[in-house]
């Protein structure tokens, strides 16, 4: 079931990148996490041919003993690091711009799974918490293999979203649940008041959470590249209007372009990653663009 | 029909335009469904902004049904058709080609006339195969050019140059009551109606027009204006003397001039020599009365003229007159008997004042008088006169039917009845004589009411002394609707004077007593009767000059033999014309019947080897005084009078041609379709 969400090409390219290192330097990781070489629980991942200039005192010397050749030893480095997965399930997120693309709630299944079995291959604490305007499913972090599994279970049960996007409320619960000084990773596309959305948020920063937030959009939302008189229907609220697109665009794009400003400079504010993604973004592109800004936040 | 199209069929492409209705409404019905995340956004966007679009789309909608319509339009080549026009082929064209004075202007070298000659020609040759013309010539008079209708071509063309113009003034109603006559002779209908004119119009009485276009069942009328600006420098009138003249008299006539530039000079021309001059003081265009001072040359008829250089319009340049002086005025008294009692003998009074120079008094007593001594009198004067004969009564009334004058002096109050019962209805007035009763024939001042001839020119102190007089009055004059020329201080009148047939009558209801201090004694009663007596005896009126288009006469005492007119024009490259004349019997007068003369000049009537008289005629003041109408003024008056179509050409605007053989629409609709198309692009992209 999981194979339907995640190809073994997709897991390959996480695979390869570094992204342990980079998570432990800017500071999730609890305890021992200071040094990235000074961690309780280091695992040997592979040997490695010795670079000379490199210290001596990585030399695996049995090895050198039985070989007459210079490896040094590669440790996996195990964190602690507690993120929780935040997928919106509300109806908006269900939006595609035709039959043949991937709607947002599709894309955020398989971006959250990704993310998932990224963290867990790093040995991080993995949890996932499906909202809408309730809460629709919970796993609680942990770092074990059949993690994986659970979350992918949870996220291939996503049941039909007919509620209105009011996660701002939901959010102040999984604050309160959730342990302190975690990683909070949300998915959505943020298509509900917009101070709730920030109360929300807030809430996490006070308990000492780091929050990415990847807004899912889908490219005609910000282009609104409509042909044709047409009758609008609200996923949410079900309300329709007639409109002919090409009267509103220009309009709608300042509108729509005002609205992603404002919670890009709020989150500035709050110190929250937000990273636009849209259903068309490849995950490696979308992850390492992720990564690399948390990067250069250390 | 205002278009005549080459395909008319292609107008059905017209109902094309119903195609972006139909896939308007279509589209109205038939809206697609898409689902989207949030209407926020769209909700925000859309405020103040979907009636605009609505209005957007309707607009959109009606460009592109218009531009269907304007390509059908186009394909189906319309034409607007000239006035040489026609859908028939055959064709009757009837031209009413303006020949009044007017036309006489010189425009760049011709004048109206002949630029309005050469377009009727032209319209005649382009005419279509056997169509056939008729030409009226509108003046005072209007005449048909051909004996009937003829055949439209360059023959009738070469003809129609050879018209000439008149004098007159264009007679409108007159011709379109002549158009009635030749619409029905017309071989071909609807006959066309084309009017060539420079638009100026003596219209008094526009009823007039409204009744002779009702009586024309043609209502559409085709004109074509001849004009720029209108001429100035005319003599518009010329004042005589009001009173007779004696030779070596100072006179002073006078004339109403309409100067070309400031400064313009005028001379006065008596008998072929310069008597006076005077210039002009006015701007251009402004009417100013000039006059010429001269001193009367000897007695007889001079012929006299006031002239100026000419501008663009010779013919009212000049003005003919004729001025009368008379070696003296031959006046009989006829009196009554003198019989001693108060209110008799009082013509001696009469008789005294009228000595001098002018007059020849005859007195006779009222039984003495034969109709021979009336008949050769120049004015007849009754002072209380017994009962008249019957014969004596016609040969006054007749006095008056050949514009002669009387003057009644009636006082008696023992001959009222008669007076008023007899002689003053045959005289035309119908009035009431009453004696005033004793008590209330005090002496009274008198007024002065109408400063007519009598009182013109007349010096103030002279007025004052006249007005000071003290009047005893024996008569009041009742319910006359005569005018009052002098007033007793009552309101009861002192002078009255009225028209009777061609004649002026004067009467004053007063004795001319032997009483101290009564008129008589009066320092201004001579001057004063002298001046009734000439003004009555005026053989200059401003009235004897005739305008041409006016039928001449002349009054004949006698029978001539065989009588002719030799009108002899103003201008001198012209040649002199002999005219036959009619005798015809008016109110047992002679009259010498020159008929209509529409040229401007002095028309002698001749008799053998005997001048009889001669009758100044002038061209009518309104051809230099009314105003060129403009097409809308004219379009208006044309409509005004019953026209439902009016279409007017300007000879000297630019597409003239073009208006007359018709223009093609199709390129203008083309152009037209090609903005609404522009526009609709332009619309559309806004959109």
């Amino acid at each position: 079931m999981s194979q339907s969400i995640l190809t073994p090409d997709q897991v390959a390219k996480l695979g390869n990148l570094d992204v342990i290192a980079r998570l432990v330097v800017e500071g999730f990781l609890v305890g021992l996490h200071r040094s990235p070489y000074h961690g309780f629980s280091v695992e040997f991942a592979e040997y490695r041919q010795y670079i000379p200039g490199e210290p001596a005192t990585n030399i695996d010397w049995r090895v050198f003993g039985k070989s007459d050749r210079y490896y040094t030893k590669i440790y996996a480095e195990e964190t602690n690091l507690r993120a929780t997965i935040l997928v919106d399930a509300s109806s908006s997120m269900s939006f595609k711009s035709d039959e043949n693309t991937t709607s947002k709630i599709e894309y955020a299944r398989l971006l959250a799974a990704s993310l998932t079995y990224l963290l867990l291959k790093q040995n991080d604490a993995v949890g996932l918490e499906l909202v809408s305007d309730k809460q629709l499913a919970s796993v609680p972090a942990r770092a074990v293999r059949k993690q994986l599994f659970q979350v992918l279970k949870e996220l291939d049960y996503i049941p039909e979203p007919k509620s209105t996007t009011s996660i701002g409320p939901v959010l102040h619960k999984v604050a309160e649940k959730l342990p302190r000084r975690g990683l909070i990773i949300l998915l959505s596309d943020l298509m509900d008041d917009p101070d709730e959305i920030m109360s929300g948020l807030k809430h996490f920063r006070y308990r000492g959470h780091e929050v990415v937030i990847f807004h899912l959009l889908n490219p005609q939302e910000i282009e609104f590249d409509y042909r044709g008189e047409a009758r609008f229907e609200d996923l949410e609220t079900g309300n329709n209007m007639k409109i002919d697109p090409t009267h509103l665009r220009t309009s709608y794009r300042e509108k729509f372009e005002q609205w992603r400003t404002g919670l890009r400079e709020e989150c500035r504010g709050l110190k929250i990653d937000f990273v636009d993604m849209t259903v068309d973004t490849p995950f490696d592109r979308a992850l390492m663009a992720y990564l690399r800004k948390r990067a250069r936040m250390r | 029909m205002p278009f005549t199209f080459l395909n008319p069929m292609m107008l059905f492409a017209a109902l094309g335009a119903a195609v972006p209705l139909i896939l308007h409404l279509i589209n109205m019905r038939k809206t697609k469904r898409v689902f989207f995340s949030s209407l926020h956004f769209l909700e925000e966007a859309q405020v103040n902004r979907s009636r605009s679009i609505g209005l957007r789309r309707l607009l959109l909608l009606l460009l592109r049904m218009l531009a269907i319509i304007l390509l059908a339009l186009a394909a189906a080549a319309p034409r607007l058709p000239g006035l040489s026009d026609n859908t028939t082929g055959k064709y009757s064209l009837l031209v009413l080609l303006d020949s009044s004075a007017s036309m006489q202007t010189v425009e760049e070298g011709e004048t109206r006339f002949s630029y309005a000659c050469t377009t009727a020609a032209d319209i005649c040759r382009t005419l279509p195969n056997d169509s056939e013309i008729q030409v009226l010539t509108l003046s005072s008079t209007v005449n048909e050019f051909f004996a009937g209708w003829v055949t439209a071509g360059e023959s009738s063309a070469d003809a129609i140059l050879q018209l000439t113009p008149t004098d007159g003034s264009a007679n409108l109603p007159a011709a379109f009551k002549q158009c009635r006559k030749w619409v029905e002779q017309a071989e071909n209908h609807p006959v066309d109606i084309l009017l060539v004119s420079d638009m100026q119009f003596s219209l008094s009485d526009s009823t007039i027009l409204k009744e002779a276009v009702k009586e024309l069942d043609i209502r559409t009328l085709n004109a074509i204006t001849i004009k720029s600006e209108p001429a100035d420098g005319a003599v518009l009138s010329v004042g005589l003397p009001l009173r007779a003249v004696v030779p070596d008299q100072p006179v002073t006539i006078t004339a109403m001039v309409s100067p070309a530039v400031k400064g313009q000079k005028y001379r006065l021309e008596l008998d072929g020599s310069l008597k006076a001059q005077a210039v002009a003081t006015v701007a251009p265009g402004v009417a100013q009365q000039l006059a010429f001072p001269i001193t009367a040359p000897k007695a007889g008829s001079h012929k006299g003229l006031i002239a100026s250089d000419s501008d663009r319009l010779r013919a009212d340049d000049s003005r003919p007159f004729v001025l009368e002086v008379c070696k003296s005025i031959n006046l009989l008294l006829i009196h009554g008997q003198d019989y001693g009692t108060a209110g008799r003998g009082g013509w001696r009074y009469l008789e005294t004042a009228l000595g001098g120079d002018l007059f020849n008094v005859t007195a006779l007593p009222s039984d003495k008088v034969a109709a021979g001594d009336i008949a050769t009198a120049d004015l007849v004067a009754l002072v209380d006169p017994d009962p008249l004969g019957r014969q004596i009564l016609t040969e006054l009334e007749k006095v008056t039917t050949r514009g002669g004058s009387l003057l009644l002096l009636l006082g008696d109050t023992n001959r009222l009845s008669y007076y008023q019962n007899t002689l003053l209805k045959t005289l035309g007035q119908e009035c009431e004589l009453v004696p005033v009763a004793r008590s209330e024939q005090g002496r009274e001042n008198l007024t002065v009411n109408n400063y007519g001839p009598v009182f013109t020119d007349l010096p103030e102190a002279a007025l004052e002394v006249l007005e000071a007089s003290i009047w005893r009055r024996y008569i009041d004059v009742k319910n006359s609707d005569a005018t009052f020329e002098m007033e007793f201080g009552s309101g009861s009148p002192a002078m009255l004077s009225w028209s009777q047939n061609s004649g002026q009558i004067i009467l004053l209801p007063f004795n001319l007593n032997n009483a101290e201090n009564d008129i008589e004694a009066n320092a201004m009663f001579p001057v004063l009767m002298q001046r009734i007596a000439a003004t009555l005896a005026v053989g200059n009126s401003s009235d004897s000059i005739r305008n041409a288009g006016e039928i001449v006469t002349f009054p004949l005492a006698e029978i001539a033999g065989s009588a002719s007119v030799l009108l002899e024009p103003i201008v001198n490259d012209k040649p002199l014309i002999s005219m036959p004349v009619n005798l015809r019997w008016q109110n047992g007068i002679g009259i010498l019947d020159a008929g209509i003369v529409d040229q401007a000049g002095f028309c002698w009537f001749v008799a053998g080897t005997d001048t009889l008289g001669v009758v100044p005629v002038t061209v009518p003041s309104s051809e230099s005084r009314n105003p060129l109408l403009s097409k809308a003024e004219f379009q208006k008056l044309a409509t005004d009078a019953g026209f439902e179509r009016v279409s007017t050409l300007s000879v000297n605007e630019t597409g003239f041609i073009s208006g007359l053989s018709g223009r093609e629409m199709a390129p203008w609709i083309l152009l037209l379709c090609v903005i609404t198309l522009l526009f609709e692009g332009y619309l559309a992209r806004r959109a």
